[in-house]
């Protein structure tokens, strides 16, 4: 039985890692510009043969893929700690509110200091994320202590996202200068014009977040019988709480400073991941969740260029068509069997 | 190793200072010894449960564990020594009945929590002791709460306590089971030398199993002695507010 499990894990793993690499092919061969295969080839060994190919690879789409790919993850562990967290099935950085926080502060952070003729550097922006996303969490923490309904909390989560999103786009309206055509853009969530330092820094700091997570996958484990009985077994659960908390905070932080709010990844991924493993154990679940998340990035952000291309959909647009049917389907599946 | 290895000395507990739900509490626990808690309902059983096993700070007094004050204990420490099979169950998802039994071997395993093959061996034994061998690849929240139940047993005992700390134990189980968690209760604290500190409604089962009872009632402990001692009808009347004469137990 243990040796079917894991052939039933590597299968899975399998399974994932393929999907990437075919997401990967096609969202380099696949756009406005059809590239062929040996093109990219030849970019990528920077045997430039066809100059024009070469730059759209290299400048544009390489670095746009692996965005997606970071930050899919970054979000899918993200939203695995929340769930995790609140013994919380839907919980997610953006059903929650963190997300909209994080775009809340970004956004008044950028106007500020654009009027004052200030550049954000790509750390200024996911410490003003962080900042936001904090605010939010501190906010769900609060209405938490105060209930343990699930459909409470996500109720207040939403209404947050709503209140930031309020503020957010009031603030984008009056702002008057023409950055904030990006910035407007951005608040929609998309992964385009993101540049190779922005890779830089976001791969290191997801890189850290995504190990530092891995190696809490003991207490992680402990923590998913409930809090009293994480205690018994020897679990500091308040320095846990906290590591969970900020860990997740960071991810969540980096997404929406790089490519704005998106949508159900955090929900929808770690659940279909779960699924699939057909088990909850940190251990392997967490490196799923980072797999699956980048997987599904890459698919929704292949759709968002191709389906009207030229015109693109912003991400959130992808995600939420593809995430809030998985998102119920979930619940009724729940409902019906005794999986609570 | 001292004789004792629970003692509670002149303990109060509630979650207020200006409140406290039970004062004055001190009684102290043998190796190997089953002392069962009874009293009304409300009257403060789990919370004093909790607060041994350190959830809740004691308002004031002290609680030691094989002679150490517990609040100077690490979590993990404390682990070692205590294991806790309390009333409410936890919701978990895709979670096989073996992961949950695994789940006690928490304070012994390393960083990453791999398990080796003697923590296996432990699971194992624990498992057939509590006769859910059949439900190793079943699913925790898709069994009986009954089995449920023992699988948490058998998960606590996994965790190789000194002290096993149990609300409302026999309150999932059916009459076979409840007569099967007796003896187990029995073996274990003979085979093992584990104490046992446990809440129970069932005045029958408290006078089976204990060693010692503990009443509590009105926010004081009104009677800790030996079973014997405690359990007559007239006790058990005036502990639960009978009319005289209405308790036909024993």
């Amino acid at each position: 039985m243990k040796s079917e499990k894991n052939r039933k894990y590597i299968i899975s793993y399998v399974i994932l890692v393929i999907s990437i690499i075919i997401l990967g092919i096609l969202n380099l061969t696949w756009g406005s510009v059809d590239i062929s295969i040996n093109d990219i080839i030849s970019a990528l060994t920077r045997n430039n043969d066809n100059e024009t190919a070469a730059a759209i690879i290299m400048e544009i789409r390489f670095p746009r893929l692996l965005g997606a790919a970071i930050l899919g993850g970054a979000l899918s562990v993200s939203g695995f700690l929340l769930q995790t967290f609140f013994n919380n099935p839907i919980a997610g950085p953006f059903v929650l509110g963190i997300s909209s926080g994080a775009k809340l502060v970004v956004a008044i952070t950028m106007i500020t200091f654009l009027n004052a003729g200030y550049i954000l550097s790509s750390w200024d922006m996911i410490f003003a994320a962080f900042v936001g996303s904090m605010i939010c969490m501190m906010f769900i923490l609060f209405v938490s202590r105060y209930t343990h309904r699930m459909g409470v909390l996500i109720i207040c989560g939403v209404m947050i996202g709503y209140f930031c999103s309020a503020i957010t786009d009031f603030a984008v309206t009056f702002a008057d200068d023409s950055n904030i055509v990006n910035l407007h853009n951005w608040s929609m969530g998309s992964f385009s014009g993101i540049s190779w330092s922005n890779i830089q820094v976001m791969a290191i700091v997801v890189a850290v977040t995504t190990v530092l997570t891995f190696l809490l996958s003991k207490p992680l484990g402990a923590f998913l019988l409930g809090e009293s009985y994480a205690h018994h077994m020897g679990v500091n659960v308040g320095k846990l709480k906290l590591q969970i908390i900020v860990l997740s905070g960071i991810l969540s932080a980096c997404v929406t400073a790089f490519a704005g709010p998106i949508s159900f990844v955090g929900i929808a991924v770690p659940q279909i991941v779960k699924r699939m493993f057909k088990s909850t154990k940190p251990i392997v679940v967490i490196p799923a969740c980072f797999l699956g998340g980048s997987a599904f990035c890459l698919f929704a952000d292949l759709i968002a260029r191709i389906l009207f291309a030229p015109t693109e959909l912003s991400i959130s647009t992808v995600t939420s068509f593809l995430g809030a049917p998985i998102v119920i389907w979930i619940m009724l599946k729940r409902q019906n069997s005794k999986e609570v | 190793m001292s004789e004792e290895i629970l003692k509670v000395s002149n303990v109060t507990i509630g979650y207020k200072s200006d409140a406290p739900i039970v004062s004055d509490v001190s009684f102290e626990i043998a190796r190997g010894q089953i002392v069962s808690i009874i009293g009304p309902n409300g009257a403060g059983k789990s919370t004093l449960l909790k607060t041994v096993s350190g959830i809740i700070n004691p308002i004031g007094g002290s609680i030691t564990v094989d002679s150490r004050n517990i609040q100077d204990m690490k979590p993990i420490e404390m682990a070692q020594k205590i294991a806790v099979v309390s009333t409410k169950h936890p919701n978990t998802e895709w979670m096989t009945c073996e992961e949950v039994v695994e789940a006690g071997r928490y304070p012994y395993t390393g960083m990453m929590g791999k398990l080796s093959p003697e923590d296996h061996d432990i699971v194992n034994e624990a498992m057939e002791d509590m006769n859910i061998i059949k439900l190793r690849d079943a699913y925790f929240n898709q069994i009986s709460d009954g089995q449920r139940q023992r699988v948490l047993l058998a998960r606590a005992v996994c965790q190789q306590p000194e002290l096993l700390i149990m609300d409302e134990p026999t309150s999932f189980l059916d009459i076979k089971y409840k007569l099967q968690m007796m003896e187990w209760l029995g073996r274990l604290t003979s085979k093992r030398n584990i104490a046992v500190l446990t809440s129970l409604h069932e005045i029958a089962i408290v006078k089976r199993v204990s060693d010692k009872v503990l009443c509590i009632r009105d926010g004081r402990i009104w009677m800790f002695d030996d079973t014997d001692k405690v359990l007559t009808e007239s006790n058990i009347e005036k502990l639960y507010d009978l009319d005289e004469g209405a308790y036909h137990g024993f």
